[in-house]
């Protein structure tokens, strides 16, 4: 029998508020995090900005001692997960830290750090502090969330870039399945650096200006950061301690376009494929999902293909289905952008508000589907979806929903 | 519902052996890997060694047009995918593509990639950035290709913790199989040996010093071991659901019966200090302890590990520990994070063959190492089941456990 895996607490770190609530109300009041770089030197680069994460008080959360040796995306994960824990809390109720885990999506994790140590030694020939590599690993964010706190469960990393964050969530679902765990720390968390900022320019997926999803003008994305942890929790154990639980995690799909290495399948047959799969893990018929959390990177072709395969499964009601493209506001974070987007569906499950597409002016006619342009709406919401459709066609959708004490467990094996 | 997961190919590229055949008779004849480095150089190090690739023709694994698009681990894991899938004798037409998966683990990727890439990005500015290495050197590529290599359209799934990394790729194809959820997963990892790699190793105190001279070795277990010799290599394994095995009367290596994770907390780059980690996770994966014959080690030849690694299989088995054979193939081809997907091709043979490669290296054990490690020879040994143990510095660990598959007494699922 399977077991009901719920969410029980949220932090994020983003462009647009260093904490839920701050978050939350951003996206609500469309309000976009993209500003000039200050991370690094974006005067040599044909565009300057990105959703860079701003204001953040290092000084409340670490001492300087510790400052010094966590990576800019240590530190986000850092903030987001006190937070998570917090809200969660079970900073004071106890739990079996033998039975809780960490399972972290990463993207280029804490690079930036690693950029210092060999832009001093390949110009200069300076050999910086050695304690800069620690970060070479993408383990190192999820191995200090779980020293910190002790953490003893089952703990990795994955590295899909895009949709890193979101098959993070549903492999720590699979921890609990298999009863390796009651309580996963999961989602991710990154940084911006100049490796992945430079990478995306040079494939010319960058827009000078804003992020435009689904709007004609589009030119592609504008490269955020920031941390999305979710705490997910088996429900008996949460019901126990009585936990507060934002949502259910109904279930997920992973699968591969196999088309080409960055393009995305044009047909939106990989995107039809994924949120099939993941509604049948879910045990959800189509007819049932109230909103999805697009991934919308407003790249020429992904949000052609995302739109295609969501009419492949919606046919026509997919019309009537409010879709958000919320990088419009917060970039597109990379290894975090499923944790993050996960926090916002949750939310919207949580308070019945739709986050908006902004930016959105002229309707692409391939692009026909309702994306809640530029102001938020108020809608009852029981199911949503969110999508990550990385680089290289790796595909991955997570289907929540409200939670309802009442519902028996809808889960059945695809065979 | 539980499937049987079974091991229906096995695909290695390894310092000691492409191909698993030339592995296997290179693990049982105790063939050392480990060399002074060739690639680059390394003359400005502590440490001069390494076990690296032979020069291999990678055109006989892949085709010239998706040769041009893969970096060197790209090539590396995509060639042992293609031996995997050679070994099985599946025909990929004959299969539905979205029921086969990919399951990869690499603790490092492109990182020869990535730091081309931002070599150039220093010379030459943003506009100097070269898009066709940035596509390449995310970790995920690796899976990329093969998928669109092979058609390979299911689960699709990149870990990337250190040294655990390919033992967790394989341990959630293994649970994923025994949900029905996929028909097949090539599953395992690699990681390559590259410069920048070698020298962030060396900078942080990893590596076995000693100039090239032969204080600087492999010696899992060891009274004298003081860090590892890096490796390179991947190894894929083909994991099927046992009934899609049977009804295409595949060639079955072993069983995957079991899986274990647990962690520690002793520290950011410390292994489990105590062990008592690594023992969690040996009987998380263990359903019947006394059928544990082998235990494929973690150990690596560091201080903290070996002892830490030891005081687990002792706690665990009391005092059958001495009655169980154990060995560290890391002594042949070194050590590195996607090592383990090699080292499970390794168990698979050992459970095929009743064989038990040595831990070559090692004279002398340690005395808190007081297990019963294969020395020096090749043991021939009935292995009703057995261990793969992995553990990454900053405390992640995992354990596999592999049975012997024995067709008489495969039940159906239940």
């Amino acid at each position: 029998m399977k077991k009901r895996v719920v969410i029980t607490g949220l932090g994020v770190v983003s462009a647009v508020g260093n904490s839920l609530p701050e978050f939350w109300d951003s996206l609500v009041r469309g309000r976009e995090g993209t500003k000039e770089i200050t991370v690094f030197d974006p005067s040599a680069y044909r565009t300057k900005i990105a959703a860079e994460v701003s204001h953040l008080d290092l000084e409340a959360h670490f001492s300087k001692k510790e400052v010094r040796r966590l990576s800019r995306c240590d530190r986000f994960g850092l903030i987001a997960f006190r937070e998570a824990w917090k809200s969660a809390h079970l900073d004071q109720d106890s739990c079996d830290k033998e039975r809780a885990g960490v399972i972290l999506g990463a993207g280029s994790g804490g690079i930036l750090s690693v950029e210092k140590y060999f832009r001093d030694l390949y110009r200069e020939g300076k050999k910086s502090s050695p304690s800069l590599l620690i970060s070479y690993s993408l383990a190192t964010t999820t191995d200090h969330i779980a020293v910190e706190t002790g953490l003893k469960g089952p703990r990795s990393t994955t590295a899909t870039v895009c949709s890193s964050s979101s098959a993070s969530m549903g492999v720590a679902y699979e921890m609990i399945q298999m009863d390796l765990a009651d309580v996963m720390v999961t989602g991710g968390s990154d940084s911006l650096c100049e490796v992945s900022y430079s990478g995306f320019s040079s494939l010319k997926l960058v827009d000078p200006e804003s992020c435009k999803p689904f709007d004609k003008r589009r030119k592609g994305l504008v490269i955020g950061e920031g941390a999305g942890i979710l705490i997910l929790e088996e429900l008996e154990h949460a019901l126990k301690r009585e936990a507060p639980i934002r949502a259910e995690f109904l279930g997920y799909g992973i699968c591969a376009d196999a088309y080409h290495l960055t393009a995305p399948e044009p047909n939106g047959e990989g995107v039809e494929r994924v949120i099939r799969i993941a509604l049948a893990h879910a045990g959800i018929s189509p007819d049932d999902v109230d909103t999805i959390n697009a991934h919308g990177t407003a790249t020429p072709f992904n949000d052609i293909a995302e739109t295609r395969g969501i009419k492949r499964v919606f046919g026509e009601r997919a019309k009537d289905i409010p879709i958000s493209g919320i990088k419009s506001m917060i970039g597109h974070c990379l290894g975090s952008a499923g944790g993050i987007e996960a926090a916002a569906t949750i939310m919207t499950l949580e308070t019945g508000i739709i986050p908006p597409t902004i930016h959105y002016e002229v309707p692409d006619p391939l692009c026909d589907l309702n994306y809640t342009p530029n102001q938020s709406i108020r809608r009852e919401v029981r199911i949503a979806l969110s999508n990550s459709l990385a680089f290289g066609g790796n595909n991955a959708c997570l289907v929540f929903g409200k939670y309802n004490p009442n519902s028996e467990c809808r889960m059945r094996n695809a065979e | 519902m539980s499937h049987h997961v079974v091991i229906t190919g096995l695909g290695v590229v390894s310092p000691i052996g492409v191909g698993q055949e030339a592995f296997w008779e290179n693990c049982l004849r105790g063939t050392p890997g480990i060399k002074p480095v060739q690639r680059f150089d390394v003359s400005s190090y502590r440490s001069r060694r390494g076990a690296e690739l032979p020069e291999i023709d990678f055109k006989a694994f892949i085709k010239p047009a998706n040769l041009r698009r893969m970096d060197r681990i790209g090539k590396i894991l995509v060639s042992a995918v293609r031996l995997a899938l050679d070994d099985s004798g599946l025909i990929l037409e004959e299969e539905d593509s979205s029921r086969i998966g990919i399951s990869i683990g690499t603790g490092l990727g492109s990182s020869d990639t990535v730091d081309q890439f931002f070599r150039s990005l220093l010379k030459e500015g943003p506009t100097g950035a070269a898009p066709l290495l940035f596509q390449t050197a995310v970790p995920n590529a690796i899976t990329s290709h093969c998928a669109i290599e092979y058609g390979i359209k299911g689960v699709n799934i990149t870990f990337s913790h250190k040294e655990s990394s390919t033992e967790m790729a394989m341990a959630f194809a293994y649970h994923f199989l025994t949900e029905g959820r996929a028909d097949i997963i090539l599953a395992g990892g690699g990681d390559e040996l590259s410069e920048p790699l070698y020298h962030v190793y060396s900078m942080l105190g990893a590596l076995s010093p000693g100039k090239g001279t032969g204080a600087e070795g492999m010696r899992p277990f060891s009274k004298d071991r003081n860090g590892i010799v890096l490796g390179e290599g991947g190894g894929i394994l083909v994991l099927e659901r046992l009934e899609h095995a049977k009804k295409r009367g595949a060639k079955i290596y072993a069983e995957m019966a079991g899986v274990g994770l647990s962690s520690s907390t002793d520290g950011l780059l410390r292994y489990d200090l105590r062990g008592d980690s690594i023992a969690k996770a040996m009987t998380l994966a263990i359903k019947e302890l006394g059928m544990v014959d082998f235990i494929s080690a973690a150990a690596n030849s560091t201080p903290d590990l070996d002892r830490a690694e030891a005081f687990a299989i002792k706690k665990v088995f009391k005092e059958r520990a001495k009655e169980i054979s154990v060995s560290s193939l890391k002594s042949m081809f070194g050590e590195f994070d996607g090592s383990g997907g090699i080292r499970a091709c390794g168990a698979a043979l050992s459970l095929y063959y009743g064989m038990i490669p040595p831990t070559i290296g090692t004279s002398h054990l340690d005395p808190e190492c007081d297990l019963n490690v294969v020395l020096s020879q090749s043991r021939k040994t009935e292995i009703r089941s057995a261990l793969l143990n992995s553990c990454s510095n900053g405390g992640s660990n995992l354990s596999l456990w592999f049975k012997a598959y024995d067709p008489g007494d495969s039940p159906s699922p239940q």
